[in-house]
């Protein structure tokens, strides 16, 4: 492999794992706090993404006011379908596959209303009004606005999100919520207004994670389903429970899409056609062999720095 | 202007349903009864569609006296013109080649479902199940198509017609093979009835409601859970290989997974655990795919600015939202069985 | 609420039917139009597109119509193949069932064309693809009818001639993996070597892709390993193409080789974008396509569809609007019976002159005529220009 090819290929990991960060952090806030496996995540992706190109289209290009809308708009999707689907089945002791499936229902609701709006106002395959620059070049090391933003957000948001969840009361409460319902409600938690509070923090990230995918590919009403299986390998390698377990798997996951990929690809021919195959393999050996995927591994790093 | 032809619908419709009962059936019987969860339903009815690719294109030109042609490639026309002349002219080799495509398609599904429960029901959780065959779903299907000579990587097969294409004629043909379609659906259903009754399905139904119990009782758990997945993966490629029939082509383009979600709607719209409830599901999804069609072509006929076939999606969810947070049991719930073992669980799960 | 909603749908249902029925009661003779393409699905775009496309030939025949004071008119019943072939086998039942159409247009690409091919053959019914030109589908007497987009075994040719012309040494091949990619490199790369040209690295693209660096990547490196002459050859579908172009345009290598492209790459977004419109420019990017000016009817096409529907027409749409003539004037010909169809349906497509080029059919029911406009990115990026013509027939290029 050139190491033109290697250096590029790390510089990919490192930027699209920071996006897969972002969008699988809320899926393993969803499945820790709420117990859901979402696949109406990509969805709250895709919206954020919409908004993010409408506010830029609209010839507002600060980058701020752009994430905040992809946030706010990104948020507001997850609270909906969390008002209006999600909340009136607990408590109804349904079955683990019915939420499965309203999750697909509320998902395919999102992407068909996005696909009307989308085809009314002609909005397809368009990008985001910001241009890309190349920011640093030293040798085969290449960096644009895209990875200076990117990387710097998807960092910032994970260690906000940690620090929430670590420190404030609102972190503990979700916390106490993840180990035990009912007694998170016993000792006076709040229940609904801290879920509430959780499900705007998942969407809202799924939104500006789709205002920053936005950047690196096109707007379509799909982009968000094409990524959302490499994102669930991302949150499953993280055990679905542990947040620096699930930053790590997104890592995992863009190094094994790009780097490996392309060794693979360099060394024994195998065509680049396969790529979306490797996220789906990774799941299939993460659950048969490791289902805990990196948890055990992080808190047995953790006990050795003690 | 509207001119539905009402016999070709209802025939196109039924068919339809015969194909969607065997898929919901399968799927009642590893869900409904044997709590197996299964997403990957997909790929059993692909195994049943790649099957009929190969047969028709490697094995009936033997049957029917022939030196079979490559299919892929440069002598694809000259395949498909001698599958097409076959099945227009020898309809023993027709026939004898279907019965075979079914019992090969049957076995090989029945041995990756058996093969892939009694490594996944070791999982740790349940659900990893689900996800375990959703993936491994689209996998195959990745590795499908960039594998060459097996279907013909994303090509596909084309003329692998229906049995009766020997007849000449649409309407009768299409008729006869609406017959076919239901008749096997109805031996899956009087076979699943029978299952569901005996010890074993009923053993299978305690296992679902709770492991621990009837792990005391003494059953092979893995065992008994590959076993349904081995008898429920068969009947989903039967359903397989008429699918690719009524189409008449074989493309892994068509084993998304939107075709298992279909599915998992016919069950659960029908009813879970359920087989009347699976067969009515699999009778409503076929009706409202049809019913939903034709108003979108009276809308657009009408000139409506709106696409309403995004709009049909959108209805689809909130019909299926709607049943899961009203009817969560189905249209027809399932009824409770009477006999003294499921007494005995029932009391002893304390119900 | 279930119920509610069906009650609403069944009365919308058979209001129109109703009114349909009155309005059929006068003289009138209607003919109807089968229109089966992708709604839904990543390619739903070009379904849209491609069903104004239709929707203006409709409207110009039937206005020519009673112009004429002719009894006939057309209307279109259009079906979503959710882009899967069983869905373009259940759209064409559905189309044919409800309405007794005997012509269909449609359905967009080659694996569709094939789902909707069994029941199109044993009923009789005509299908016309416009844009479909996988060679899985060149099949004599059957019922399908590949008019005016010609097999890609032609432009295929051209490409490769440009890249020798260009002088490149080398070329690198990124594709879609359909059948349309494959066929596209495949016999890219047999003409480019028969020609004289030399290595071709090719790499292929799921089409589910919604990202394409480790791809860009990959070219780059091929690329810089052939050294300066290699040239760069995209076979990419809209939506990929711009996300391509995305994280092409700071890579080193890819900046400063020159492009050639499929017809796909040059979409009004690609050029909205100043980043997208400026990386083409650099690269002098080329495309061979057919909807360069190349009849009298392009620029009429291109006029009345912005003054029917206010926005421009989508690459390719313009093969809709002549698959759907072609279709039509069959039909006042031969009648509304899919037999006559089929047995006439050569002889006036090879009569008629579309908005890209003369259709002319082939044994297989294929377009046989190719004759393109090359067209090149103007230097600021802001447009495609015609430079020269490409006839497939006799295999030759004229620049103007």
């Amino acid at each position: 492999m050139p190491p033109a090819l290697l250096t590029t290929s790390l510089v990919n990991t490192i930027q699209i794992g920071s996006l897969y960060a972002l969008m699988a952090l809320g899926i393993t806030l969803t499945f820790s706090v709420m117990k859901l496996p979402n696949f109406a995540h990509a969805e709250y992706v895709t919206a954020g993404a919409y908004a993010a190109l409408i506010v830029s289209l609209s010839g507002v290009l600060n980058p701020l006011v752009i994430m905040i809308a992809a946030f706010a708009v990104g948020a507001l999707s997850a609270l909906i379908s969390h008002l209006a689907v999600f909340k009136p089945l607990e408590g109804r002791d349904v079955s683990f596959y019915t939420l499965i499936l309203s999750s697909f229902a509320i998902g395919l609701i999102i992407r068909y209303i996005l696909f009307t709006m989308a085809d009314y106002f002609n909005l397809f395959d368009l990008r985001i009004a910001i241009p890309l620059r190349i920011v640093l070049r030293d040798g085969n090391l290449i960096l644009s606005n895209l990875f200076a933003w990117v990387v710097p957000t998807s960092v910032i948001l994970v260690i906000i999100l940690t620090l929430l969840l670590n420190r404030s009361p609102l972190g503990r409460e979700m916390r106490a919520l993840a180990n035990n319902i009912s007694l998170a409600r016993v000792i006076g938690i709040r229940v609904e207004r801290v879920k509430n509070y959780a499900w705007l923090l998942v969407g809202g990230l799924a939104g500006v994670a789709g205002a920053l995918w936005g950047l690196q590919t096109a707007v379509h009403p799909l982009m968000g389903w094409g990524a959302i299986i490499s994102v669930f390998a991302a949150a499953i390698l993280g055990g679905l429970s542990s947040f620096s377990g699930t930053v790590l798997g997104a890592y995992v996951v863009a190094f094994s899409e790009n780097t490996v990929m392309l060794f693979l690809n360099a060394n024994y021919g195998l065509d680049l056609a396969f790529k979306p195959a490797i996220p789906f393999i990774i799941i299939i050996a993460v659950l048969l062999l490791r289902p805990q995927g990196f948890t055990n591994l992080i808190k047995r790093a953790e006990e050795l720095q003690r | 202007m509207i001119n539905i032809d009402i016999a070709a619908t209802v025939v196109a419709v039924l068919t339809l349903f015969g194909i969607y009962s065997l898929m919901a059936i399968s799927l009642n019987l590893e869900y409904g009864v044997a709590g197996v969860p299964n997403f990957g339903q997909a790929l059993f009815v692909s195994i049943g569609a790649y099957v009929a690719g190969i047969t028709y294109t490697r094995l009936l030109p033997i049957l029917a006296g022939y030196e079979s042609i490559h299919p892929c490639g440069p002598t694809m026309g000259a395949a498909l013109q001698l599958r097409s002349e076959i099945m227009a002219t020898q309809p023993v080799a027709g026939f004898i080649n279907l019965a075979l495509t079914m019992m090969i398609a049957a076995l090989v599904a029945g041995a990756v479902g058996f093969a892939l429960s009694y490594v996944t029901l070791r999982l740790k959780e349940e659900w990893f199940l689900a996800l375990v065959l959703l993936v491994a779903g689209e996998t195959v299907r990745i590795l499908v198509r960039g594998a060459d000579d097996f279907i013909c990587s994303n090509n596909g097969i084309s003329g692998v017609a229906q049995p009766f294409y020997f007849l000449r004629d649409p309407g009768a043909s299409s008729f006869l093979f609406m017959l076919l379609a239901l008749a096997l659906a109805l031996i899956a259903y009087l076979y699943s009835e029978r299952l569901v009754r005996s010890p074993f399905g009923r053993m299978l139904k305690g296992l679902r409601e709770n492991e621990e119990v009837t792990r005391g009782l003494g059953k092979g758990i893995s065992l008994a859970r590959a076993q349904i997945m081995l008898i429920g993966s068969a009947i989903a490629a039967c359903g397989g290989v008429l699918f690719a029939l009524n189409t008449g082509f074989v493309n892994t383009n068509d084993f998304v997974v939107n075709l298992t979600l279909d599915v998992w709607v016919m069950v659960v719209l029908g009813g879970i655990g359920n087989n009347r409830g699976a067969v009515l599901g699999a009778l409503l999804i076929a009706v409202m795919d049809r019913f939903a069609q034709v108003g979108a072509i009276i809308l657009n006929m009408g000139g409506s600015d709106i696409e309403f076939n995004y709009v049909r999606f959108i209805g689809f969810g909130l019909i299926l939202l709607w049943m899961l947070r009203y009817r969560p049991g189905g249209l027809l719930p399932e009824s409770r069985l009477t006999t003294d073992a499921h007494d005995v669980v029932g009391r002893l799960l304390g119900k | 609420m279930l119920r509610k909603l069906l009650a609403v749908l069944m009365i919308i249902a058979v209001s129109t039917m109703l009114g349909a029925a009155v309005a059929a009661q006068d003289d009138m003779e209607t003919y109807v139009l089968g229109v089966a393409l992708p709604f839904t699905g990543s390619f739903g775009t070009f379904g849209q597109d491609f069903e104004r496309g239709i929707d203006l030939a409709v409207a110009q025949m039937n206005a020519e119509l009673e112009a004429a004071g002719s009894a006939i008119r057309f209307e279109t019943a259009s079906a979503d193949t959710e882009q899967t072939p069983e869905g373009a086998a259940r759209a064409l039942q559905t189309i044919v069932q409800t309405t007794g159409a005997q012509v269909v247009v449609g359905p967009l690409t080659t694996s569709e064309v094939l789902g909707a091919k069994q029941f199109a053959d044993e009923n009789g019914v005509v299908i016309v693809a416009m844009a479909s030109s996988g060679a899985a589908a060149s099949i004599p007497g059957d019922n399908i009818f590949r008019v005016i987009y010609p097999p890609d075994t032609f432009s295929s040719k051209a490409f490769a001639s440009i890249a020798l012309e260009r002088g490149h040494q080398n070329m690198v091949v990124l594709y879609v993996d359909d059948p349309f990619g494959n066929g596209m490199n495949e016999h890219f790369i047999k003409n480019y070597q028969a020609r004289g040209g030399g290595e071709v690295a090719s790499f292929a693209y799921a089409p589910q892709s919604t990202e394409l660096s480790t791809e860009a990547a990959a070219v780059s490196a091929a690329l810089a390993g052939f050294g300066e002459d290699a040239g760069f050859f995209c076979v990419c579908f809209p939506g990929a193409a711009e996300a391509f172009v995305q994280v092409a345009q700071i890579d080193p290598v890819l900046t400063s080789v020159k492009w050639l492209g499929n017809e796909a790459m040059t979409s009004a977004e690609m050029l909205e974008d100043p980043g997208h419109a400026q990386t083409l420019a650099n690269a002098d990017f080329v495309t061979v396509s057919q909807s360069a000016d190349s009849t009298p009817l392009t620029p009429i096409f291109h006029a009345d569809f912005v003054a029917m529907f206010d926005k421009e027409p989508g690459i390719f749409t313009n093969y809709a609007f002549d698959a759907a003539n072609i279709a039509m004037l069959t039909m006042l010909a031969a009648g509304n019976d899919g037999a006559a169809v089929k047995s006439m349906l050569p002889f006036i497509s090879n009569h008629y002159i579309g908005t890209a080029v003369q259709a002319f059919l082939d044994e297989n029911g294929d377009q046989a005529i190719a004759s393109y406009g090359i067209r090149q990115v103007a230097e600021d990026g802001s447009a495609f220009h015609v430079i020269g013509a490409y006839d497939g027939n006799t295999d030759t290029i004229t620049y103007e």
